[in-house]
């Protein structure tokens, strides 16, 4: 699978990154420098990856709404990384919502998404027991989850405020 | 005395401290809790574990009649505070002696000695301690100006039955004495009812250094090193070392000759930690004495050798020095950073909340104290301290190096933590050269403490992307829609990973 996107360095001038991945094997190219890596996905979340050439990194990654944060060492590093795609706002079925809330007061029950994740319209992101009741919750169109502020087993309250989503459609 | 059983009126990391001592010891554990620390470590790790109240520490941890309360049903035979709470209380001291308990730290009448700080004072000059060059209590004008003249500017003013930095003026010269002397008194007459003010030398660029003491029940006592405690934020210590980079062994000797004069003229029994400013030109003055275990008490067990928590239970049972005080010797350097629930991108705001995932560094000469793990939640009631990172190494060059590395291993998700504060100052030049006093690090912090820019590095644009482009993939191998399956849910797990 091919991917494009943008990164904006800190100086404002801006880079293109292609990403080919196939299962765990990834070459990337970024502005033209190359490189080839295998990820390894480590139970505690975070990733090593393995270079063509030797080199090793592991890092947790976290991506945001406007950045991608990185911790190496210790050290953390935010990208600007941006899919051009998102930008783009080509339009789907289903208008949408910026956030999702409680209707009424109940506990989370179950949470299916993390932020970052792409849902289709439809798809299942969360489960609030209330007044006895299990209601599924669902994604009205295509949306990036941008922020999920609640956890499984957590009580809210009326308008308590559970997921957000990025402000671009897909 | 029947058998042994200690209770530790206290939480978190210093409470697990205390009860692995015991361990070793073969004595049985009694936690206590309030209810916001009902599945906390310290719990976990006790033999028994009996509820105090709900969370305020009002209600729970500073409650003298519950935690005797608890003693009692619990048959422990030894009581021992920790610090902060109820340590240092000499209340709380007697209270547990007249419960029929041991009190694990110094006689009630030694912890109201030293809870003074004029008192403390007088004692102390009595006993021949150096203290800083001062006036006795209750100067006028007058008074002032010839004191300043005789010792020479900066000047401290200080309310007599002051505290806590109210009514406290620094004098540059004798032509700020009057309006600082007016500021001066009509602050004390308004935070204490009393306008009387004295001063005290100002000692300039003065460095925070701490002499440990072990007295034992027959009047036996030691100086067990000192610590280096200049590091600190507004008043609060944030790392500590043993031994102080800037004292030799014959001002090591001068000063815990001091420390233990200091602790007998209190009649003093237990661990205890001596404090005094110590200015450029080596000369040292009494600051005050604690009367209980330190936080920083374990980098003077690194250097020194010896287990302070166990000794101090062993003095409880009467039992005499575990150490003849002329074998002792240091060997190498520690050093321990406190590692807080606080956010250092944020003015140190607490960040209560729950630890999501924990990486503690390993290897040589790395020892962790600490109250947390993986799943705790840092409730919002109590000091964020979350433990200790202590590091050893055979002089401070190879200990600093190991803080550095150990702080590129350690990893706390969930919360924010203190943790980049400390991988930034293990960079700090002045920190390299040992070359700071009890300012240094407000004045660095105000200034901007030294944050390297992590070079540019296009490889961790290339995994960041590769990351992010694998878990798409992952995402598009599944059905999108339809029926929820395990093999669906399987490959949703997958890339959120």
């Amino acid at each position: 699978m091919k991917r494009i996107f943008r990164l904006v360095r800190p100086d404002g001038g801006e880079t293109s990154v292609a990403v080919d991945v196939t299962g765990d094997a990834a070459t990337v190219d970024v502005g033209g420098k190359r490189y080839a890596l295998e990820l390894l996905p480590r139970a505690d979340g975070t990733f090593v990856a393995l270079f063509d050439g030797g080199r090793v990194l592991r890092a947790r990654v976290s991506h945001g709404k406007k950045e991608t944060r990185l911790r190496t060492r210790g050290v953390e590093t935010t990208l600007h990384l941006f899919d051009p795609r998102d930008e783009s706002a080509a339009g789907s079925e289903g208008e949408g919502t910026s956030e999702v809330v409680a209707a009424m007061p109940g506990r989370v029950l179950e949470v299916r998404v993390a932020e970052g994740d792409r849902v289709a319209r439809g798809d299942l992101l969360l489960i609030l027991e209330a007044m006895k009741m299990q209601n599924e919750i669902r994604a009205e169109a295509d949306q990036v989850v941008a922020e999920v502020r609640c956890a499984a087993g957590q009580a809210v309250e009326t308008g308590a405020l559970l997921l957000r989503f990025a402000s671009d459609r897909i | 005395m029947s058998r042994p059983k200690l209770l530790v009126a206290n939480r978190g990391e210093i409470a697990i401290r205390i009860f692995r001592a015991c361990r070793e010891m073969g004595i049985p554990t009694v936690a206590v809790y309030s209810d916001a620390d009902k599945a906390s470590l310290h719990v976990a790790y006790a033999d028994e574990a009996w509820r105090l109240g709900p969370a305020p520490a009002r209600e729970s941890y500073l409650a003298v009649d519950r935690i005797l309360d608890a003693a009692r049903r619990s048959r422990a035979t030894l009581v021992h505070p920790g610090y902060g709470f109820l340590a240092e209380n000499a209340a709380f001291a007697s209270a547990c002696a007249d419960a029929g308990m041991t009190f694990v730290g110094p006689p009630p009448a030694a912890i109201d000695a030293m809870g003074s700080k004029t008192e403390s004072r007088r004692r102390m000059i009595e006993a021949g301690v150096p203290v800083v060059p001062g006036m006795a209590r209750g100067a006028s004008r007058e008074d002032l100006r010839a004191f300043g003249r005789e010792s020479g500017y900066p000047i401290l003013l200080k309310a007599s039955a002051g505290g806590g930095g109210k009514g406290m003026r620094t004098v540059a010269s004798e032509a700020d004495l009057d309006s600082a002397y007016d500021r001066a008194t009509s602050e004390a007459q308004a935070f204490f009812g009393d306008p009387e003010v004295y001063a005290e030398k100002l000692v300039e660029g003065a460095r925070h250094v701490e002499v440990q003491i072990v007295f034992d029940g027959n009047g036996r006592g030691a100086a067990v090193g000192e610590r280096e405690c200049s590091i600190q934020r507004r008043h609060q210590k944030v790392v500590e070392e043993c031994p102080s980079p800037v004292v030799d062994a014959a001002l090591r000797r001068k000063m815990g000759e001091a420390a233990v004069a200091a602790a007998r003229a209190v009649g003093y029994v237990s661990c205890g930690t001596v404090e005094f400013l110590l200015d450029r030109h080596a000369r040292f003055y009494f600051l005050e004495m604690n009367t209980r275990l330190q936080v920083e008490h374990p980098v003077t067990e690194e250097v020194w050798g010896v287990d302070l928590a166990r000794e101090m239970i062993a003095i409880a049972l009467g039992e005499p020095l575990s150490f003849s005080p002329e074998d002792l010797s240091p060997r190498g350097h520690a050093i321990e950073c406190r590692v807080y629930a606080e956010d250092p991108d944020r003015q140190f705001a607490p960040s209560p909340g729950r630890i999501e995932a924990l990486s503690l560094p390993q290897g040589p000469g790395v020892r962790h104290d600490i109250g947390v793990e993986r799943g705790s939640v840092v409730p919002i009631d109590y000091d964020p301290m979350l433990g200790k990172l202590i590091v050893h190494g055979r002089d401070r060059r190879e200990a600093v190096a190991r803080l550095a590395r150990a702080l590129s291993e350690y990893e706390i998700i969930g919360i924010q933590t203190s943790l980049p504060f400390f991988r930034r100052l293990v960079t700090d030049p002045d920190f390299l050269a040992a070359a700071f006093d009890t300012g240094w690090l407000d004045r660095r912090l105000a200034s901007g403490l030294g944050a390297p820019e992590p070079e540019s590095d296009d490889a961790l644009a290339a995994l960041a992307a590769a990351v992010l482009a694998r878990s798409e993939e992952k995402r598009f191998a599944a059905p999108r829609r339809g029926r929820a399956s395990a093999w669906r849910d399987a490959a949703r797990r997958e890339a959120r990973r």
